[in-house]
């Protein structure tokens, strides 16, 4: 029973209707398993890093200032995670390209830092961010492995043999990340409606 | 520019380099769209705006200033995108608040537009970039008043399974749409 309350936290916890607004960034650094695991370690620390500071600043921004604040102070984040990952990552950074330096505009890192930030203290702000960021990595991988796996035949980049006559090339390409996303959205739903339902029948 | 050319731009903004479907760049502003068709056709050509006005200064920006300290780019190009916006709102108030209720600067400020004047700085010459920001951004428009109208259309929503209500659904039509211009692309 822990278990399930600990998956059913994580997935209640976060809000999914959040993945409509990523679903860009997630299927175009899904295609590949490293650009996914950049993408949502990216993600996390700037989520991370932003609401600790819009948590602990948000009193003394004024209210018309609060979207050039948050979005200046959003991007310097972003900048920097970019500059350490193209000292240490740099083909990570070859395979986001643009999305990466986009990420500062992202409504689900302003929408964290809008909603739960502004109106928290640090520690909600970074439980928030934890449990958002994880479950955009966690998605993101999945999406990955199923698309480098069908899509290019390889996983991490190296190629599997026995799937070299199989791959379907669509699944790697754009229509494939929303193939594989609604698939994985609809899992995930079902996982929740389940959870919800257990929850239902033990409150009867 | 030679006609031709121009016209085969156009074209590629809203055929083969579509920003939201093809390149993910704003995709999530595409998704998350409930307006009418008319309302979202007002909201892109508002954003279509702020895209060849954040170019017409992100370019010279980043040609004559900033080629030497990169690492500001997107710091520099962000606060442009927001002042543009900002300003477009302030003189477009009236309208913009009518048709498309007042969340057009957060709308306009999206991955797509600061994208867009990132991939802008490769081009050669100023008119090249504004040319393909106006053919992208037109991309832009189409793509979303196409999926206001499509979200727009009535469906039996029992003849869609439980958990592929929502997004799954949402996302299965936009990859529709993607595979409709992969075939007009002849990628596919």
């Amino acid at each position: 029973m822990k278990k399930g309350t600990k998956t059913s936290y994580l997935l209640k916890g976060t809000p999914s209707a959040l993945l409509v607004l990523g679903a860009g960034f997630v299927m175009a650094s899904s295609a590949d398993i490293r650009a996914a695991l950049g993408m949502g370690a990216a993600v996390l620390v700037a989520m991370l890093l932003s609401s600790i500071v819009i948590s602990a600043l948000h009193k003394v921004i004024p209210a018309n200032a609060k979207l050039p604040a948050y979005l200046l102070i959003i991007t310097g984040f972003v900048s920097l995670i970019s500059m350490i990952m193209q000292a240490y990552f740099p083909e990570v950074v070859d395979m986001l390209g643009v999305h990466l330096a986009t990420l500062s505009v992202s409504a689900v890192v302003y929408r964290d830092a809008e909603e739960v930030a502004d109106h928290n203290g640090e520690a909600t702000s970074i439980k928030t961010a934890l449990v958002t960021g994880i479950f955009f990595t966690v998605v993101m991988v999945v999406c990955a492995v199923i698309r480098e796996f069908v899509g290019k035949a390889t996983l991490w980049g190296e190629p599997i043999a026995f799937m070299q006559n199989y791959k379907i090339d669509a699944i790697a390409g754009a229509f494939g990340g929303y193939l594989v996303l609604a698939i994985v959205m609809a899992v995930i739903n079902k996982i929740t409606k389940l959870h919800h339902h257990l929850d239902e029948e033990e409150e009867n | 520019m030679d006609f031709k050319v121009i016209l085969g731009v156009i074209l590629a903004g809203i055929l083969s380099n579509n920003i939201a479907l093809l390149e993910f760049l704003g995709t999530g502003a595409v998704l998350e769209n409930e307006r009418s068709s008319k309302k979202s056709l007002t909201l892109g050509l508002g954003t279509t705006l702020v895209m060849v006005i954040s170019t017409l200064i992100t370019w010279p920006l980043n040609k004559y200033l900033l080629h030497e300290v990169s690492y500001l780019q997107t710091m520099a190009f962000v606060l442009v995108v927001l002042i543009v916006v900002e300003v477009i709102h302030l003189i477009a108030k009236n309208i913009l608040d009518n048709y498309c209720r007042s969340d057009f600067v957060k709308f306009a400020i999206n991955g797509a537009v600061l994208g867009l004047c990132i991939h802008n700085t490769h081009q050669e010459t100023l008119v090249a970039a504004l040319i393909n920001s106006a053919a992208i951004g037109i991309g832009f428009m189409l793509t979303m008043t196409v999926y206001a109208k499509l979200k727009d259309t009535e469906v039996d929503e029992e003849a869609i399974p439980p958990t592929f209500r929502g997004l799954p659904i949402d996302l299965l039509t936009a990859g529709m749409m993607v595979l409709a211009l992969l075939a007009l692309n002849f990628k596919f």
